[in-house]
């Protein structure tokens, strides 16, 4: 099966790098002074970094591993749907802890957020299945 | 969906990674195919098919709750 539609695995490493990244100025970003930051400047930081972050995820999903086939494809397609539903899950429940059990207001959830934690679902999921499989051949 | 790709492995004389490399996919691949977890693609099973020379449906059969 043709697997060229993904990302070389050198994009992988470069979303790890982003991600570091964002993770340090997250860490320091009060002492680098973005909390000063005027409302829209902050609004625009938020956009990039969030943008940043759904970009990399997606690369480290949708990245060559070496023992990239169809099979892996059938599982990174199957992990698609499973995130959709999860995903849809997430926004209705959401909302229900939110307002019952930690009785904040509730707000409208961005769409960054539900991309992420699909993306982040798919990823766990499919590492755990990679592991399992590797874990299963060894055995052999 | 019943496979012999085992006994036709052992057969030729065939690892696992012989035939992964001979169809181009992994080894997790073929492991997952002998122990019917995964179903192959059609042209994945032809492939395999022509390495033993053997026509798709003497290697793999339908199962009841197929």
């Amino acid at each position: 099966m043709n697997t060229n539609i993904l990302f070389p695995a050198k994009a992988r490493f470069l979303s790890y790098g982003i991600i570091a990244l964002l993770i340090v100025l997250g860490i320091v970003g009060n002492q680098l002074g973005l909390r000063d930051l005027n409302d829209e400047l902050k609004s625009l930081f938020f956009q990039i970094t969030t943008g940043l972050m759904c970009l990399s995820l997606f690369l480290i999903q949708f990245s060559r591993y070496p023992e990239d086939d169809e099979m892996l494809m059938e599982i990174r397609l199957k992990l698609i749907l499973h995130a959709m539903f999860v995903g849809t899950l997430y926004l209705i429940i959401s909302p229900i802890i939110q307002y019952f059990i930690f009785q904040d207001k509730l707000e409208e959830i961005p769409a960054s957020q539900i991309i992420m934690f699909m993306l982040l679902y798919q990823i766990l999921i499919f590492q755990l299945k990679r592991y399992s499989l590797k874990k299963e051949l060894a055995k052999e | 969906m019943k496979n012999n790709i085992k006994i036709e492995r052992a057969r030729n004389n065939f690892t696992q990674g012989d035939l992964a490399e001979r169809v181009g996919v992994s080894r997790q691949t073929i492991n997952s195919i002998e122990t019917k977890k995964y179903i192959p693609s059609a042209v994945l099973a032809l492939k395999i098919a022509k390495i033993f020379d053997m026509k798709v449906d003497e290697l793999f059969e339908l199962e009841d709750d197929d």
